[in-house]
């Protein structure tokens, strides 16, 4: 498929808005489906982190490790997420900020604001988003998702959520 | 209640979990006593270097001096007592206050005091060891790592150490150059629920099947065909293996345990199904290089060595196959910091120490799927403390079916006993009631 050279950018933030609809509705299947074969994601613990090969992040799956995450936030027996958390997020920001040609790829920045309610707390997570995207006949897929949490080499307590 | 009446054979007092007096006289009597891990000397390998943590709360920093000591010093300045140091790790000529300037040298000593006039009646003067940064009483190493003591007098390290210290020999002796380094950065997360719980946790082979239930389910169900970098290879293995049946744990792994509090699991993971072993290429260099090194027969006796996680009461848990080491830092009685570290074992191949990262971000990361399950159990042991109904925590498994080992140390029936716990409160009655 030949991919726009000068894609229209109200496409991808409504495919970042998708995207974070269904995280919130918990169609956590239907999100997966979004990533390529080979598609990664990532949560670094410092924000200039250039790899996730030789430093630890907080979270960093290849497509196997996501399958086995989502189907984990599946199972029942989810301590963790025994009440399971309630989140709402809010994308903006967003912009288009390389076309690589050769790959066929977008390069999209966007910042977020989750909340999240567990039990009987609340927390605020924020930060900046990238998202490498490959265009479909209809659509998108997610090659590569990377995201920089302001407080991520604080000390943070448990983090099931999917950011 | 008595502190000697809070610990009985096999059940502990909830007071010891939940009581913040108890938790101030644990900082005073265990903490502030005892060896505490500071860090590795990997983390200040250069004259100006500096690692930053607590002590029983206390801030301190370990240093590298002009002279290549490694020096521990409270992190406070002499003048008006404003924490000198603020970043957590770095580099330094000299370490200089943000209040007035003052400035020390990395062993503590005052180097200079900014307008010096007036000062001509009083004591302050450079060099005068009571407006320094003071020292930590007492500081000592063992194979790169660096414990501290806030007390001027007790138990040598050594002493302190015994019988462990092979266990931080097997961490050691596992590199090729004989040398490890703190690399790969640092892992941290926070728990609501008390210290000793993670210590508990680590050597007890009883959770995981209930714990990590979803995990190791999730992991047995992947196909296996499924595209991975390495990531997923390393991830659901370990959510397997902490799936394995109880009979495994039962005939396979044992449990050993030892004075000061330490203990450690082993025969659980053999290196065949930890990295593959030996039909992963890597490996093969890696075999390679240490037998170049240390010959045959020394790298068979080395690699033999199947220990899983070993505790050094009361500040570290670490394990040597995946190279992992955490810091438990209490901060009140249900608030306490853990930090993971990785080290790299020097002279041997990369991929061993990207197998490690691999292995710290399904284990030690604080949205690990493995970890937040045993976090969400802190969580609630700390909610069913609060309750009336039940004063006792039992740690009965095993109960009087311990052997006693010619070291000294206590072998437990098997995997699944809860020795290391009742050896842990053994060890934490002396420190309280001394």
């Amino acid at each position: 498929m030949a991919h726009q050279i000068d894609p229209d950018i109200r496409l991808i933030e409504r495919f970042l808005f998708d995207e974070a609809q269904m995280l919130d509705d918990r169609r956590f299947n239907e999100w997966l489906s979004l990533f390529s074969d080979n598609g990664w994601y990532w949560v670094p613990i410092t924000a200039d982190q250039d790899n996730p090969f030789d430093t630890v992040s907080i979270i960093y799956d290849d497509r196997k490790l996501l399958e086995t995450r989502v189907r984990r936030l599946n199972n029942v027996n989810i301590h963790a997420e025994s009440p399971p958390p309630r989140t709402s997020r809010i994308i903006g920001n967003v912009i288009l900020e390389n076309v690589d040609q050769a790959a066929g790829n977008y390069d999209i920045s966007s910042r977020f604001q989750l909340v999240e309610f567990r039990g009987d707390k609340q927390r605020l997570f924020a930060g900046s988003m990238r998202h490498v995207l490959r265009p479909e006949d209809v659509g998108f897929v997610i090659q590569g998702k990377r995201i920089n949490l302001v407080n991520s080499d604080g000390m943070l307590e448990g983090i099931t959520t999917l950011l | 209640m008595d502190i000697d009446q809070l610990v009985q054979p096999e059940r502990v007092h909830r007071r010891v979990y939940n009581d913040p007096e108890i938790f101030e006289r644990e900082l005073e009597k265990i903490f502030s006593v005892t060896w505490i891990f500071v860090g590795h000397v990997s983390q200040v390998p250069n004259p100006g270097n500096f690692f930053c943590t607590d002590i029983a709360r206390q801030p301190v920093v370990m240093a590298r001096h002009n002279d290549g000591a490694v020096k521990v010093l409270f992190n406070r300045c002499g003048h008006r007592g404003a924490q000198v140091v603020s970043p957590e790790s770095g580099s330094a000529e000299t370490f200089r206050c943000c209040y007035h300037g003052w400035e020390y040298a990395m062993d503590g000593k005052l180097l200079a005091v900014p307008q010096p006039r007036g000062y001509e009646e009083s004591n302050v003067r450079p060099g005068d060891p009571a407006y320094g940064m003071a020292p930590v009483p007492r500081v000592a190493e063992y194979r790169g790592f660096v414990f501290a003591s806030l007390s001027l007098t007790g138990t040598s390290l050594p002493e302190f150490l015994g019988p462990i210290a092979s266990s931080i020999d097997d961490m050691v002796d596992r590199s090729p150059d004989g040398e490890i380094e703190v690399a790969g950065g640092i892992a941290r997360h926070l728990y609501h629920g008390n210290w000793k719980l993670v210590f508990e946790n680590l050597c007890d082979g009883l959770h995981p099947n209930c714990v990590h239930q979803s995990s190791i389910e999730a992991a047995q169900q992947q196909d296996d065909a499924v595209f991975s970098d390495g990531a997923g290879e390393i991830g659901v293995r370990q959510m397997r293996q902490n799936g394995a049946p109880w009979e495994f744990w039962e005939n396979q792994v044992g449990s050993w345990a030892y004075q000061f509090g330490h203990s450690y699991l082993g025969d659980y993971h053999d290196d065949a199904k930890l990295v593959a072993a030996r039909f992963d290429p890597s490996f093969a260099d890696y075999f390679k290089a240490m037998e170049a090194a240390k010959g045959k027969e020394r790298t068979q006796e080395i690699l033999g060595v199947t220990r899983w996680n070993t505790n050094i009461y009361p500040t570290i848990s670490f394990m040597s196959q995946f190279r992992q080491l955490r810091v438990i830092r209490p901060v009140s009685v249900d608030k306490t910091e853990v930090l993971g570290f990785c080290f790299r074992l020097k002279g041997a191949p990369e991929k061993m120490f990207h197998d490690t990262i691999r292995f710290a971000n399904i284990t030690n990361a604080v949205a690990s799927p493995v970890l937040t399950d045993d976090l969400e159990t802190y969580a609630r042991i700390r909610r069913g403390l609060t309750t009336n109904g039940n004063d006792w925590i039992a740690m009965a498994r095993g109960l009087g079916r311990d052997i006693e080992e010619a070291d000294g140390g206590r072998c437990a029936e098997n995997g699944l006993s809860e020795l290391h716990i009742r050896n842990m409160f053994d060890a934490w009655s002396g420190y309280m009631v001394a």
